[in-house]
């Protein structure tokens, strides 16, 4: 019950028994004789409460007044109509409360003076202990709570376990994925929800475009894992920004439980140091292997000696070395062509194995002896080579020249004379080996046509950013002309003054 | 449900790595105290609701990776901030010294009007104090916010720091939307009024 203390009063019309033994007669007569005791064995609300089929748990104070019905209104005699009820005490009052010792009866009385009507009414006292809100208890109690509950709130918020905040990737190579394994374990009291945030810092990305997180969301039930696979892979895209150190091998990404924290995991590394992505000006000042130089410091070596400063102050200055016609990373791919792939059919499109290829790039980065692998994976690696200069074999700043010259040899010359030394040497070079290649084209079945597509890609590259931002039909155009441009070598004789 | 809050402030424990931010956060939410120190990889939050001036505000507290190469990551999350408490440690003069750096982090990253307010934690640790109370005084006094010296360790002052800075920021709010204050002191009647028969018959279950 919701109540602490339950009053139940009114005419509940409870009667005493009357039987063949126990007349209305008797009972009026024991009345005036204050019998009550006796009467009250008749009495029908107490043999219920007894039995238990009416008010089980109420109690009433001991009745010590006569029934309170019926008079014959406006007297104190019992009714004396044709009916003659037999008195009964209708008129009660009850009581109840969960801890009886709350209550304490004073009083029950009946009131006989009362004569209007045919009922006398009844009274009683009661004293009752009530509960009452003291104010600073009460306040810290809900402050108890509150705290209590915040508590518990702080508690189901999500947790995690993580195998590392950090992840570092030494001694990266050029174009080999890296893959290193973030495992997430729930250890909170509820499923997570996880994802990776977008930072200001990398243009909100979620991580650098060198590093790719798979999956990069993911629901955890508790007590389960989830592993997310972490990878490096610095391909052409990107590591002339590393040559360049605009961009390194550090990243931090932020794993945010969706309700809950952010964690921060740190991604760090280093990059082996690689012609890959490199320019045509430094390579050529790269006299032992470009592993040996540092990532970045590439950079400095060109930018100390260009080719003309150095003719000026070679004796005085720094005795280095007079630098080289072309790198020889590119002497040593189109050597090994020439050696060995002159009669391939498909030199160009095979590709060759990933695993080769892998080799041949660490044998030109590091001086090994001899590049061992298929001529297919060579070429392959030669075209890598060229398209991810810094700057490709005919420079951009000339690109839209050789277009607007493609249709006419002449025109075509005279851009190559535009070009810096190195670029010109380059072109040159690698245009005498393709016609190297067309001699052969009985054996190797290549023609002029697909060679110039193929090499007019890769020699006058767009940047990424150009490439995103022309429309299909535009960048088509482009390349027609660029091959078209490369073509007039291929079928002129226009490099013969140059060699 | 109801909501069981009126409002709800974010506020953000910023200083240096070690001193004492997480600490700080677990005493004022759990009153409780780990002397193992694991760094904070990240921007981990916790509540405690409190009672100020009859309402029931709900503080959500921001902690922080104090380390260097998490800033520029971390200081984007000054921008949502009601209130940040700076900590440093009182015995580690380069945490106090770099309470300046803090500040003009917080000028370029965190809203304009946010509130301030400068601990100096770990006053526990009288035997070791490198950073006098006078000192820390004179840096508030400068940039014009409250000082006050805590300890995550023995409790000393934490809750009053949170309550403090709660409360300048409900000022400020009262300040604001000066119509509220009317609401403020109605609802006061009526908790008071509430309390006797509501929670007398709430209680008694
Ligand atoms: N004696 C003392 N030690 C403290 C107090 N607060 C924190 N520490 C200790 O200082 C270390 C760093 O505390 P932590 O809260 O993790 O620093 P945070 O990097 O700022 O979050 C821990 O070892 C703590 O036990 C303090 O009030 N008194
Ligand atoms: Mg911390």
């Amino acid at each position: 019950m919701d109540h602490n203390f339950i009053i139940w009063m009114g005419d509940l019309n409870y009667r005493i028994q009357t039987s063949v033994d126990f007349s209305t007669e008797i009972i009026k007569a024991l009345a005036d004789l204050y019998q009550f005791n006796k009467l009250l064995q008749h009495d029908q609300l107490q043999q219920q409460q007894k039995r238990g089929e009416a008010f089980t748990h109420f109690k009433e104070p001991p009745i010590d007044f006569k029934p309170t019905y019926k008079f014959d209104p406006s007297t104190n005699s019992w009714d004396s109509s044709e009916k003659n009820r037999a008195p009964a005490w209708c008129d009660r009052i009850l009581y109840y409360c969960d801890d009886m010792s709350y209550i304490k009866n004073l009083s029950y009385l009946s009131h006989p003076e009362m004569i209007i009507s045919d009922h006398k009414p009844v009274s009683a006292t009661f004293e009752l202990q009530v509960k009452v809100v003291v104010p600073d208890r009460e306040k810290q109690t809900i402050d108890e709570i509150s705290f209590k509950l915040d508590k518990l709130y702080n508690e189901t918020l999500p947790q995690v376990e993580l195998n590392s905040y950090e992840f570092k990737f030494e001694k990266v190579k050029f174009m080999v994925e890296r893959t290193q394994v973030l495992k997430v374990r729930n250890i909170g009291h509820r499923p997570v929800q996880l994802g990776f945030k977008p930072t200001p810092d990398k243009q909100d990305r979620i991580s650098k475009p060198w590093l790719s997180i798979r999956p990069d969301k993911a629901l955890i039930l508790t007590s389960e894992e989830v592993s997310i696979n972490l990878t490096v892979n610095i391909d052409s895209d990107h590591v002339t920004s590393f040559n360049k150190r605009t961009d390194s091998l550090d990243d931090i990404l932020v794993l945010n439980l969706e309700g809950g924290k952010d964690i921060f995991i740190s991604v760090s590394g280093d990059l082996l140091s690689t012609c890959f992505g490199s320019s045509l000006e430094t390579l050529i000042h790269v006299h032992t292997y470009v592993r040996e130089v540092p990532t970045g410091q590439l950079l400095d070596l060109s930018m100390s000696s260009s080719w003309e400063e150095y003719d000026s102050q070679a004796l005085s200055v720094r005795k280095a070395p007079p630098p080289l016609d072309i790198p020889k990373e590119l002497y040593r791919l189109v050597q090994y062509l020439l050696d060995h792939g002159l009669n391939a059919t498909a030199l160009f499109t095979d590709g060759g194995l990933s695993s080769e290829r892998e080799k041949i790039r660490d044998t030109l980065d590091t001086g090994g002896e001899e590049l061992v692998g298929s001529v297919y994976s060579v070429a392959a690696v030669l075209l890598t080579f060229l398209r991810s200069l810094e700057d490709p074999v005919v420079p951009r700043s000339v690109h839209q020249r050789c277009m607007d010259a493609s249709n006419n040899p002449t025109l075509c010359r005279q851009v190559l004379l535009q070009m810096a030394e190195v670029h010109r040497r380059c072109f040159v070079f690698i245009v005498t080996f393709l016609k190297k290649l067309l001699e052969h084209s009985q054996e190797n079945k290549m023609d002029a046509k697909v060679l110039a597509s193929i090499f007019g890609e890769v020699l006058m590259n767009s940047t990424r950013e150009e490439k995103l931002s022309r429309n299909k039909k535009t960048l088509s155009q482009i390349n027609k002309k660029k091959m078209t441009f490369l073509y007039q070598f291929l079928a002129n004789d226009l490099t013969v003054n140059y060699k | 449900m109801a909501k069981t809050y009126d409002f709800l402030f974010k506020l953000l424990l910023i200083g240096d790595s070690g001193v004492g931010k997480t600490c700080i956060l677990v005493r004022f939410s759990e009153d409780a105290f780990n002397s193992t120190f694991i760094s904070t990889i990240g921007i981990d939050f916790k509540i405690r609701t409190v009672d100020i001036e009859g309402k029931k505000i709900k503080l959500q507290i921001w902690d922080t990776a104090g380390q260097e190469r998490f800033r520029t990551i971390t200081t984007a999350y000054y921008r949502g901030a009601m209130g940040i408490m700076l900590v440093y440690d009182v015995t580690n003069e380069k945490s106090f010294d770099n309470i300046r750096n803090w500040i003009r982090n917080i000028e370029e990253n965190a809203a304009a009007d946010v509130e301030k307010m400068i601990l100096g934690n770990k006053c526990d640790l009288e035997e070791s104090r490198v950073v006098s109370r006078e000192r820390g005084q004179l840096l508030a006094e400068e940039h014009q916010v409250k000082f006050m010296e805590t300890s995550a360790k023995s409790g000393q002052n934490v809750e009053t720091a949170f309550l403090n800075l709660a409360k300048d920021i409900k000022n400020k709010m009262d300040r604001r939307n000066p119509g509220d204050d009317m609401g403020t002191s109605q609802s006061n009647v009526h908790v008071t009024a509430g309390d006797s028969s509501g929670s007398g018959g709430g209680c008694a279950c």
